[in-house]
């Protein structure tokens, strides 16, 4: 009898952990039938979010039956979730790829794009990757100076200096009339941005052509390296000098968002940040008059802005989506260029329109300030053009991501107080090697 | 040292360390303080009183922060975890205890040995396992690696309290004609109270405020569990809101407070068992 | 513990049942993947392609010749002796001071250890706003005494983020030490302390030849645990600095994580954290080796 309810416990036993363990597993997520998933960093920036809920609704406007689902990824990047849903096989039907394009491609995850989806739209084809095309618009952006006018005016400087050189003497007077020179925060992504436009507007080419390799494809080669090129010890110097003056003590705490209350409280003369803050200003009721420069040279070149459009980085179609689903992705994908879709998505990323048929030229605000800074990022790019900097190609670029994690390791070095230019060099070099042996 | 008579006995020695102690908890009286004010009030003065109480913050934790579900999902992990390890770690102390000097031995060194292993060196081939397993980032795989991770230690914990257990119950029972499983449950398992509440304090515990290792097994979208959810919101940089933070810190261990606060000796004793030998 | 088992070599299916499912889940998920990860670091797999490829010992060359690698050892190194420190003889002070309390005794040892049951993450937000250079608690207080140029950075000063980093743990658990220390305490026979005021001997007597004698098991214990504390600090890393500013406060812990999850190389890190493992397993034994001699000599 007794070995009986021996028996008979365990079998209660197991039978209640079973049950737990089937309980918490209904935490997963149910598999649905009609519905699209994309990914979005949507972050809280209330344009992206806009967007989207118009792109959303396009859609299932012209789908009956079918719906959106959106994935917020936050202000990440999206890797780290890639991977993971790539390892689960449960990948978004539709994907935002920003440099992760040839990492998905090599995997056999994404689904190409025809030509005649560009011809309808009239954009221009970009450079292919790996022989096809696979992505809408993305992530054409410009990368330039935003500015406090009033406050520059206020040492007599009204025009985008020429030169490196003039650009730190205007900031040496902003900060001898008692205004913060230069908004920088160390702690964030965004310590990177100084080095990073220093590198892409001085070591690349302005005009690349796929003969003439790139200075990423030298360095890949071991021809040419951070340890051994004098522009690069030229940039680490101006950089420290850049830091040790003009930068408050404690900036190193600062992260993107102090950043942000700095500048758009109107208390930093200089920010170095890409254009998307156009599409910040109306948000926080910036109501100051701000200009976005070019970066000016520090080898003698003519000052620039720099395109970070990673050619084929927007969204794409991925191979999970099978049978209907891969028509209603692309379905979704054309929604992007109906034409108030597209509005949306320019004033929300502070991008100019790419699709030359459909009616929409660029962002557009109500709010005066953030219209007269997007005229102002278009005249800009007029008179002194773009260069992509080191954002040649898919299969030109620096060992992915990483990059800007090491560019941001260099800054806070710098801002720790690290003079030794010859160590911050290597530093550059090591890590570029070891990246290289991820890829 | 009687416990009846009322000591009133307050020297200089018992009001500066109470001063000590207030301020080693002053940080969180600080979220305390805070969670109840808006953001640019943080940022103004942190030390100063809240000019308007605020209760938006607490709101946000549900609607912005959505932290209901990751607390039901938390609760029901710490009670499937606990309930594991509670019934397969005595059991095994008591087979390893109960053995031949050298088998018990191995078995005794072979459970040790995952008291020293630092969580990176399986972290990946273990989520390689769970994908070869098909069960990748979901909850049963959180839970198979929380039990296991806790097994060391729990048979450890066992061990030592089933060592000052006389054998005599067993014998008899033996005699009686119970097979070993059966004496297990119902004359040793009893015994082990004690331990078995250490252990689910402990567990419950870890397993409430573990952030780090459910973030990496459950990856990066599906975690739902109460700080990882926590830790997710933080990383989005464009919304950090002092007030939002301090009031989800507060919400967050306000369980474990006011638990703390009823049962302060349980709790300690409970967390320092493993150490104490 | 007898020299046979109670029940005979018949009770094997019993022993089964009993043992078997604690040996299987742990063995599956604890001692294969560290056993597979062995395995993965004589390759150079990224961690999410498909297929790695075998590299015999490369990765273990690297290793020897790293230098990132070698500050982080040096790092947490540095990070552990203070820990170390800390726990073994600051918690000690503490609790001997806790000890001779005569009425809050209870409440002030609760006070002390309420922070260990805080999350890691609420103990690193906390700190992390504290030390905020323009934010922070502790600056706005410095400025508001009018001793604002001693205000500092002190999360992402280079000078200062060592001591950042031992304060958020030492905070989260040294009310876990000291109680240990207090349980061990609590074991002195009253009839010492009785003896000794007849002596006419002061606090400071008691507390070298009385007190500190009786508490050399816990210091040894508390030695050890605070070292494997030391050497797992990662999440902490995670939450606050990010192995910043540039890669000073990487410790082997967050650098394996680094290596694997961000950098996408995945047998690398598993070399890593193998060499890791044997030396904590060296670590461990040597400890228990040398204390356990000490104690059989007092």
């Amino acid at each position: 009898m007794q070995k009986r309810t021996g028996t008979g416990a365990c079998v209660l036993w197991v039978a209640v952990v079973a049950g737990l363990v089937l309980s918490a597993g209904c935490g997963k997520d149910a598999d649905s039938g009609k519905v699209i998933r994309v990914t979005r960093n949507i972050g809280g920036r209330e344009g992206f979010r806009l967007h989207f809920k118009a792109w959303q609704e396009a859609f299932e406007r012209d789908n009956p039956g079918w719906k959106i689902e959106l994935i917020d990824l936050g202000n990440q990047n999206g890797d780290e979730f890639y991977k993971a849903r790539i390892a689960t096989g449960d990948l978004p039907e539709v994907v935002m790829t920003w440099q992760l394009t040839p990492m998905l491609v090599k995997g056999n995850h994404l689904v190409p794009l025809d030509e005649a989806y560009y011809g309808k739209f009239g954009i221009p084809l970009p450079r292919k990757y790996k022989g096809r095309y696979y992505t809408t618009q993305g992530g054409i952006q410009v990368q330039g100076i935003a500015v406090n006018r009033k406050m520059w005016a206020d040492v007599g400087i009204t025009t985008p200096p020429q030169t490196w050189d003039e650009f730190v003497a205007g900031l040496a007077k902003l900060k001898a009339k008692g205004h913060r020179p230069l908004v920088l925060g160390g702690r964030e992504w965004s310590a990177f941005q100084p080095l990073f436009y220093a590198i892409a507007t001085n070591m690349y080419d302005r005009d690349p052509s796929p003969d003439k390799p790139s200075w990423t494809i030298r360095r890949n080669r071991a021809e040419v390296r951070f340890a051994t090129d004098p522009t690069a010890r030229l940039i680490l110097e101006k950089m420290i000098h850049l830091l040790d003056n003009f930068v408050e003590k404690g900036a190193a705490s600062d992260g993107y968002n102090e950043e942000q209350r700095i500048f758009y409280g109107g208390k930093g003369a200089t920010w170095m940040m890409g254009c998307w803050i156009a599409g910040d200003v109306e948000a926080n009721q910036v109501d100051f008059e701000i200009d976005y420069w070019p970066i000016p040279s520090m080898t003698g070149r003519k000052p620039v802005l720099i395109t970070c459009s990673v050619p084929q980085s927007g969204w794409a179609m991925t191979t999970s989506a099978t049978g209907e689903k891969r028509a209603k992705a692309r379905a979704f994908l054309e929604c992007f260029y109906d034409p108030e879709v597209y509005q949306l998505f320019l004033n929300g990323e502070g991008q100019f329109a790419a699709a030359s048929k459909v009616p929409v030229k660029g962002p557009r605000s109500a709010w005066e300030p953030a219209q007269r800074l997007f005229d102002n990022i278009q005249r800009t790019m007029d008179e002194y053009g773009t260069t992509p900097g080191f954002h040649i190609a898919l299969d030109d670029m620096p060992p992915p991501i990483l990059f800007s994690n090491t560019m941001k390791a260099v800054m806070q070095e710098m801002l720790a107080g690290t003079r030794d230019v010859d160590r911050l060099l290597k530093m550059l070099d090591d890590d570029w090697d070891s990246a290289l042996k991820g890829m | 040292m009687s416990q009846g008579r009322i000591r009133l006995r307050f020297g200089w020695l018992e009001g500066l360390m109470l001063l000590a102690g207030a301020v080693f908890v002053s940080p969180c009286l600080l979220a305390l303080l805070n969670a109840v004010k808006t953001n640019p009030e943080i940022i103004r003065d942190p030390l100063a009183l809240p000019e308007r109480w605020t209760l938006d913050n607490f709101k946000f934790i549900f609607t912005g922060m959505k932290l209901a579900r990751p607390m039901l999902n938390s609760l029901l992990m710490c009670a499937g975890v606990i309930l594991c390890l509670v019934t397969i770690a005595p059991m095994a102390a008591y087979s390893i205890m109960r053995r031949k000097m050298a088998t018990g031995r191995l078995l005794r060194v072979f459970f040790l040995i995952g008291l020293t292993v630092p969580f990176q060196i399986i972290m990946v081939p273990l989520l390689k396992l769970f994908r070869m397993m098909d069960i990748q980032f979901t909850y049963v795989a959180l839970l198979l690696h929380y039990v296991s991770w806790g097994l060391p230690l729990c048979v450890f914990i066992y061990s030592a309290f089933m060592a000052t257990i006389p054998r005599e119950l067993e014998e008899a029972a033996a005699i009686d004609g119970c097979g070993q499983v059966s004496t297990f449950w119902r004359i040793v398992f009893p015994l082990l109270t004690p331990c078995t509440i250490t252990v689910i304090i402990f567990w419950g515990l870890w397993i409430w405020n573990d952030f780090m290792q459910a973030f990496i097994v459950m990856g990066p979208t599906r975690g739902q569990l109460v700080f990882v959810q926590l830790w997710k919101f933080l990383n989005d940089q464009y919304v950090r809101n002092w007030n939002h933070i301090f009031a989800g810190v507060v919400v967050l261990s306000l369980p474990v407070t006011v638990l703390y606060v009823i049962m302060q000796r349980r709790f300690v004793k409970g967390l320092t068992a493993g150490a104490v030998k | 513990m007898g020299n046979a088992s109670t029940f005979g070599r018949r009770g094997w299916p019993a022993s089964l049942i009993l043992c078997g499912p604690a040996v299987v889940l742990y063995g599956t998920f604890v001692v294969l993947p560290a056993v597979l990860g062995f395995a993965y670091s004589l390759t150079d797999w990224t961690g999410w392609t498909a297929d790695p490829n075998f590299v015999g010992l490369d990765n273990f060359r690297e290793l020897a010749g790293d230098e990132r690698f070698a500050a982080a050892i040096r790092f947490t190194l540095s990070e552990t002796w203070m820990i170390v420190a800390f726990f073994t003889f600051g918690s000690l002070v503490l609790a001997v001071l806790l000890d001779r309390l005569r009425s809050v005794k209870g409440i002030v040892r609760g006070l002390f250890f309420y922070p260990y049951v805080l999350s890691i993450l609420v103990a690193a937000l906390l700190f992390k706003y504290l030390c905020n250079y323009n934010h922070g608690a502790i600056n706005l207080l410095l400025r508001s005494v009018g001793l604002g140029e001693w205000a500092q950075d002190w999360m992402m000063d280079p000078r200062w983020v060592g001591y950042f980093i031992f304060a958020m743990v030492g905070w989260s658990a040294a009310g876990f030490f000291t109680t240990l220390y207090l349980a061990n305490l609590q074991t002195i026979p009253t009839e010492l302390y009785e003896a000794a005021s007849l002596d006419g001997a002061g606090p400071l007597s008691v507390f070298t030849r009385i007190q500190l004698p009786m508490l050399v098991p816990t210091v040894t214990t508390n030695l050890v645990l605070a070292t494997i504390f030391g050497i797992n600090l990662f999440g902490q890393i995670v939450v606050t600095t990010e192995g910043g500013p540039g890669y000073r406060t990487a410790t082997v812990g967050y650098y394996i994580y680094w290596l694997g999850v961000k950098n996408n190389r995945q047998g690398y890190a598993s070399a890593v954290s193998f060499t890791v493992f044997i030396a904590l397993v060296a670590v461990a034994i040597v400890q228990v080796a040398l204390l356990r001699r000490r104690q059989v000599q007092l």
